[in-house]
This record gives C-alpha cells, structure tokens and sequence, in this order.
C-alpha cells in the first residue's frame, strides 16, 4: 500500500525522502566509476596509438581503427598465449575441480573429531598464503638441490633439474594449485555434507547399503548442486587461471610453455618496449572473450535450475 | 546399535586406508613447510655440499641474523602492516557503506545502482588502462598506489548486503519513530547486528592485502614503500643465475639460499600465527558466503 503511495509521488520528493541511501551509496559508486568505468573507458585504447604526453583522450585514433588488431592476430606469440590460455585453464578445471571433492568425501568418512579437526586445519592452510611464498616453499622439493633430488640422487638417480623442464612445468602449476586450493574449497563440500539428514543414511543402511552405496546415492546426490554450481563457475572463469602463480613459480627458460593471455600482456607491457594500444588490444578481446564465458556460465547455471550466479 | 556394531566391523578396513591416505596428504602439504624450516638454518656451504636436507648439521641462526641486521625485510614488514591496517579500514568503509546502501528497498533508482555493481564483476578494463589511470592519478610511487586501488571487493560486498537485506525493519523503524536519523539507525542498530559478518570480511580482507605484491610491482619503483611479499620475491629470484620477473636493480647483492628461506619463514609468520585461532572463523566466512551465494 505504502509502495503505491510512494510511487505516486514526484521523482524529486522520492528522491529526497530516500536522500541517506543515496549518502551511504555514493563512496562506493564513486569508488566504481573511477576505478571501473573509467578503465572500461580507457579500453578506447585499443583503438588508439598511444601517446605518453597525449594520455589516453588525447591519443590519436589509429589508422585503420583495427590497426592494433591486426598487430595482435599477425603475432604468433599471441596465438600461443591465447590457447594455452583454454589448454591450461582446461587442466585448472580437471584437477582443481575434482580435489576438493574426493578430499570431502575422505574426511566425511573418518571418524575421530579431533585428527578430522586438526586435518582440515592444516589442509586450508596453504590457501591463505601468497603465492610469492608458495613459490619459495616448491623450490625446497623440486630444485635441483632440494628434497625430491635428494630423494632420486639416494636411489641411485641423476640430479633433474625439475623446474626448468618444459613438458613438466605446467603439470607443476595444476599441482602446486591443487596443494593450494583444495583444502579450502573442500569445506564448502563438507558444509554442503553436514545438511545432508541423517535420516537419508539410516534408510539407505536398512537398505543394506554399504560405505560406497551410501556415498554414491546420498552424499554425491546432497553435494552435487554445490559440484554444479563451482564447476560452472569454474568454465566461466577458465581464462583467469594462473596469473599470480605463474609469475611467482615459471622461470624465463620455461616461459614459453606455461604463458597465458593475461601473463603475455603483462610481460609485453612492462618488460619489454611497452605498445599500450597494442596490449590494451589484447586485453579488450580477453575481456570480451571472459564476459561470454561468465554470461554463457550463468546462463547455464540457471537453466539447470541452479539459480545462476547472480 | 547391532546395526551400527555390524558396520563398524564392516568396514575397518576401510577406515584404515582412508587414514592413512589422509596423513599422507598431511605429510605432503606440511613436507615444503618442513624443508623450508630445515634449510632457513643452513649455511650457504652446507646447503650446497648436502645430501642430506632433512637435518642441518650445524644449525646456524645466521640467515635470521642476516635478515635482521644487514636488510631492508624490516623496514618492508612496517609497510605491510601500514597497508593491511590501512587497506583493511578503507575497503571495510567502501564495503560497509555500499552494501548498506544497496540493501534498501524503493528509493528510485536502485535497479541502475544493483546492476551497474554486478557488471563490474563481469566486465573490466583490464591492466592496462588501470595501470594507467592510477598513473594519472599521481599515486605512482606513493603508499596510496597500494591502500586505495583494488579495494572493494563486490563478492565481499554482496554478503554484507544479503546480511543488511534479512535484518528485521522493525527494530530501525522503532529507532526511527523515537526520533533516531538513519546514521544513527545504521551506526547503533544495524551495524551491531551485522558485526559477526563484518569481522569474517575483515580477516578476507587482511589476508588478501598481506599478500597483496603485484600491485605493488607496478606502482612502486621506490622499495622504501615496498611491502614484505614484494621484498620477498625480489630476494626469491635475484641471486638465481635466471633472472625473475623483475628486472634485477643494479648493486642489489645475491642471496643465499638459506636467506631465502628465513625470508619465506618470516613472511608467513604473520598469517601462521593468526591461523590457528581465526581458521574457525574463516570457515564460518566461507560458509555464509557459499549458503548467501
């Protein structure tokens, strides 16, 4: 009734009755306009040859408009880096995704609360470290003087040098990310588990199930909008992966074999000569690309009655 | 309970292996941690004569020492916590405000507000022209380059707001007939109420600018302002005959091995010693954000 009334009020008086939510908005909007919109502004680099003393209203448009577009699609280095952006995002997926879930599934199986508590404790943990740090923590197994060596030169192997092997690197990558992640993305599967009704366990156990009837007919069907929902969320984002820990964990021998998109921007712009419009080029199609992944994700995130993201 | 006698014996064997595929994993996570240990006590010789890296044969508080004394880990540790505590107040007002902002209801103009917040988690400039407009703002190479960009997280946000979103109307509409203002309402009455929430953001928020560095390679040329991760990777990749990510500075010395490795105990000190006692309400932050999302 209110709602009707107030409606039928001037724009203004609404307005003004509603003046404090617009204060409590406005640091944050303010905040996204010029830290947001204003870089999707700047995205009219892209078109742009870039001056240093024009900035980027100044610069002029470049000729032909697509002129950095046709810089990008003429590198093959770019090619490179945009499908080993999908191939190792794809592995992201393939062992990021399931980890988490089998590591639920153990700990949902043992019993004695307190190991279970000090397990999962020191599972999460690495997740709150940079990967800086987890980058100097890898070096101490896998350099050519570190534990894994050690461990070969005992049975009588060669020193490897692990870390400048190119086939190994990216599967380095998945697994160090895995140490990383999987502790802590298991406990959405654990909360997920913990309200699933005990009653469903009872019945399936006066069925005469077993451990794996159970796990496979209760605890997967009480999980698995929570698998649904990551996994979608997982493709949607399949072009972010690795940024932080390929810079921290890939030494230049081995660049070329793990660099995605988002690593050959930053490389092109800050450690070579930098061509902004022709990297801003690049980071346009990638924003682009990622905009349909993540709408196509929630798109299909909805229709499978899931609710979607958003 | 005959029942539950049968499936105890049933399944032991089970039991057994689940255990011991669980410690295993343990070891695995805690092995770098113990290395790391190990070699942070070893000298330069020993480290590159070993065999043997699961015990220093003389132990040597000299790495520490070293780190202490002779470098610029310190003065890099005081930023930091500048960063985190000042990071932390900016992006908990931002988030506070905003998402108390956005829980209302019928004030015209809400839609254009919700979505224009929502796409920026789909959309973005990218690096480039954000590089370059914090550049043009003039924070290059000031301790405001790290405190103010990157400093609303939307995800973080939104749980806030679901939490503002379920509070009862009543108690402010109350406060309100007393003759309390909507900044009192939100200050002594919704605020308290959402406090638990707002704690878990602030432990995300912490953890994210304590490990926050890559900001800080583009906008901090001075390492006066460097923060401690920063500082670290600098020592991780200088002495290495591969030179890193950052082009190395002329006249900066070379790092033993077991130097680096205190470094990486000293940085992670920090977060380990919080942990223990937070993980709990990591978890809970975890939870509600899954459930509200």
């Amino acid at each position: 009734m209110t709602t009707a009334n107030q409606n039928n009020r001037p724009l203004w008086k609404r307005i003004w009755r509603n003046k404090w939510v617009y204060v409590f908005l406005f640091p944050g909007i303010a905040y996204l306009i010029l830290f947001s919109y204003v870089p999707m502004y700047g995205l009219t680099l892209a078109f742009k040859d870039f001056k240093i003393s024009a900035g980027i209203f100044g610069s002029p448009w470049s000729d032909p408009i697509y002129k950095n577009f046709v810089t990008m699609v003429g590198q093959p280095a770019f090619w490179r880096a945009f499908f080993n952006t999908f191939r190792m995002g794809f592995w992201y997926i393939v062992t990021g995704f399931p980890a988490p879930i089998i590591l639920a599934l153990l700990l949902n199986e043992m019993k004695g609360n307190y190991y279970k508590k000090v397990l999962q404790t020191v599972y999460t943990f690495p997740n709150f470290l940079s990967w800086v740090i987890i980058g100097g923590l890898m070096t101490t197994l896998f350099s050519s003087e570190g534990f894994v060596n050690m461990i070969i030169r005992m049975c009588g192997g060669q020193t490897y040098n692990f870390l400048t092997d190119t086939s190994l690197i990216r599967p380095l990558l998945y697994a160090t990310n895995v140490w990383k992640g999987a502790g802590w993305s298991a406990i959405l599967y654990l909360a997920a588990m913990s309200g699933i009704s005990p009653e469903l366990y009872e019945a399936a156990e006066v069925d005469g199930a077993n451990r794996f009837h159970k796990m496979l007919y209760v605890t997967w069907p009480g999980i698995k909008p929570t698998a649904v929902i990551l996994l979608i969320l997982a493709f949607g984002s399949i072009m972010n992966n690795g940024f932080d820990q390929i810079l921290n964990m890939v030494n230049p021998v081995v660049q070329d074999a793990a660099e995605n998109i988002d690593t050959y921007i930053y490389r092109k712009t800050f450690q070579d000569k930098p061509d902004y419009g022709f990297s801003t080029a690049m980071g346009l199609s990638k924003s682009i690309i990622n905009f349909v992944f993540l709408l196509a994700a929630n798109k299909i995130a909805k229709l499978m009655g899931e609710g979607g993201v958003m | 309970m005959e029942l539950a006698k049968k499936r105890h014996k049933k399944i032991e064997a089970f039991d057994v292996v689940n255990l011991i595929v669980l410690t295993a994993l343990l070891v695995i996570v805690l092995v770098p941690f113990y290395l790391t240990v190990v070699q942070s006590f070893m000298t330069q010789q020993e480290y590159i004569m070993n065999t043997n890296t699961l015990w220093p044969k003389e132990p040597t508080l000299g790495n520490y020492r070293d780190i202490f004394v002779g470098s610029t880990m310190v003065r890099s540790f005081g930023n930091s916590v500048f960063y985190t505590v000042f990071g932390v107040i900016f992006s908990m007002i931002l988030t506070t405000t905003l998402a108390y902002g956005l829980s209302k209801r019928n004030y015209p103009g809400r839609a254009i507000f919700q979505n224009m917040v929502i796409f920026t988690m789909y959309f973005s400039g990218g690096l480039i022209p954000f590089f370059l407009l914090v550049k043009q703002l003039g924070l290059i190479n000031t301790r405001w380059s790290i405190v103010i960009p990157s400093a609303l997280s939307i995800f973080n946000m939104i749980i806030l707001r679901n939490f503002f979103e379920q509070l009862p109307p009543d108690l402010g509409e109350a406060a309100t007939l007393d003759g309390a203002g909507p900044l009192r309402v939100f200050w002594q009455i919704d605020l308290p109420l959402v406090k638990p929430a707002m704690a878990t953001l602030v432990l995300f928020y912490a953890v994210g600018r304590w490990n926050e560095w890559f900001n800080a390679s583009l906008f901090l040329g001075n390492a006066k302002y460097w923060p401690m991760q920063l500082e670290l990777r600098q020592i991780l990749w200088s002495s290495t005959s591969i030179v890193g990510n950052i082009p190395p500075e002329v006249g900066r010395p070379s790092f033993s091995e077991g130097l680096k490795a205190a470094a990486v105990m000293i940085t992670m000190l920090p977060i380990m010693m919080v942990y223990p006692f937070l993980q709990r309400y990591f978890v809970k932050g975890v939870m509600i954000g899954a459930i509200k999302s």
